[in-house]
């Protein structure tokens, strides 16, 4: 079966134009600065997180219990989700425990999370295997005086192309022997994307 | 006492404490912001320029004041950034912390959006991050770009 000049060169025109596409659309992959402002969605980001962080830090080393120097013990307890997004709160809590424990001015007792592990371990010291001069003893843990709690709301509206999602972040610093609120500060975001 | 000797000792107390100014601020320190050891900075001018690190051009951005106070042991500093031409304007800082001998105290910052409306004046405000950390750069960035 022979074809016709112009339907072959038509075919090969066609095959010149998906090489070409598909070259267009090759990969490059490359390092980035982790700490560089991210705005690739206006969904809840890597700068976010670490504005959060750094912002509730600064402010609570300056709080009375915190700058008093006493070295107070805290737990990090559960930060609220309530905006309609995923987000990893924990991962919020993380930077913010990092953070302050850097700082050198607070302690941290283990939380909820990081009990079992805690638990595990010491049952397993007092095992037989163990040196009982030297393994530690249960009944010394020590609690927390103070516990962080928070939440992140947010409110999105769109209209016109155009996106905006306004973040809150709340923490608040509780004494857990009197239920007063030692300190408590927020940082808000805005973000707002239009079509171009 | 007499006259003389009067105006003598408040003209001595007058010099000590108003018109001497920075002469008498802590060594290694230029009205209220550390200094380290650069001996060459005898105006607010100088300490912006020593403070300022500009990562690119920033057109209409001017750093117009810098404030520093000693709080609970760590270090507070505001910096006023002035937006000269009448559009908004969006940059990014952070703050580059260093201990007394002029090493790295903390890892770097996370870059820092920050939107300045047109012919208006922003305060940027921060804590330092540890008892460590007692000197500072900030590093502004265009992001109009």
């Amino acid at each position: 079966m022979t074809q016709s000049l112009p339907i072959r060169l038509a075919g090969a025109l066609t095959l010149c134009a998906a090489v070409g596409l598909s070259g267009c659309a090759a990969e490059k992959t490359r390092y980035g600065d982790s700490r560089g402002v991210e705005t690739v969605t206006n969904q809840f980001g890597s700068t976010d997180l670490q504005m959060i962080a750094e912002s509730m830090t600064r402010s609570m080393v300056n709080a009375p219990v915190v700058a008093a120097g006493n070295l107070p013990v805290m737990t990090v307890q559960e930060v609220k989700n309530k905006t309609s997004e995923y987000i990893d709160t924990r991962a919020i809590t993380d930077s913010i425990r990092v953070e302050l424990q850097k700082s050198g001015r607070v302690r941290f007792a283990a939380d909820a999370a990081a009990m079992d592990q805690q638990i595990e371990e010491l049952k397993r010291q007092q095992s037989d295997y163990y040196d009982p001069k030297k393994s530690t003893e249960i009944g010394k843990m020590v609690g927390a005086s103070y516990r962080l709690e928070g939440n992140i709301s947010s409110i999105v509206k769109e209209a016109k192309g155009v996106k905006d999602i306004y973040y809150k972040f709340n923490l608040q610093l509780w004494n857990i022997q009197n239920g007063l609120l030692e300190w408590t500060d927020e940082k808000e975001i805005r973000k707002t994307t239009s079509k171009t | 006492m007499k006259l003389p000797m009067l105006a003598a000792i408040i003209t001595a107390s007058i010099i000590v404490s108003g018109c001497g100014g920075n002469k008498f601020e802590r060594p290694g320190y230029a009205y209220g912001c550390p200094t380290g050891d650069n001996k060459k900075i005898k105006s607010k001018e100088d300490l912006i320029k020593a403070k300022l690190e500009a990562a690119g051009s920033l057109p209409d951005i001017d750093v117009v004041d810098l404030r520093c106070s000693d709080r609970a042991t760590l270090l507070r500093v505001d910096m006023d950034l002035k937006n000269d031409s009448k559009e908004v304007r969006r940059i990014a800082y952070r703050f580059r912390w260093l201990d007394k001998e002029g090493m790295r105290a903390w890892e770097d910052e996370s870059w820092k959006p920050l939107l300045i409306y047109g012919k208006t004046l922003q305060t940027l405000t921060t804590m330092s991050p540890s008892q460590e950390a007692t000197d500072f750069r900030v590093v502004i960035m265009d992001q109009d770009k």
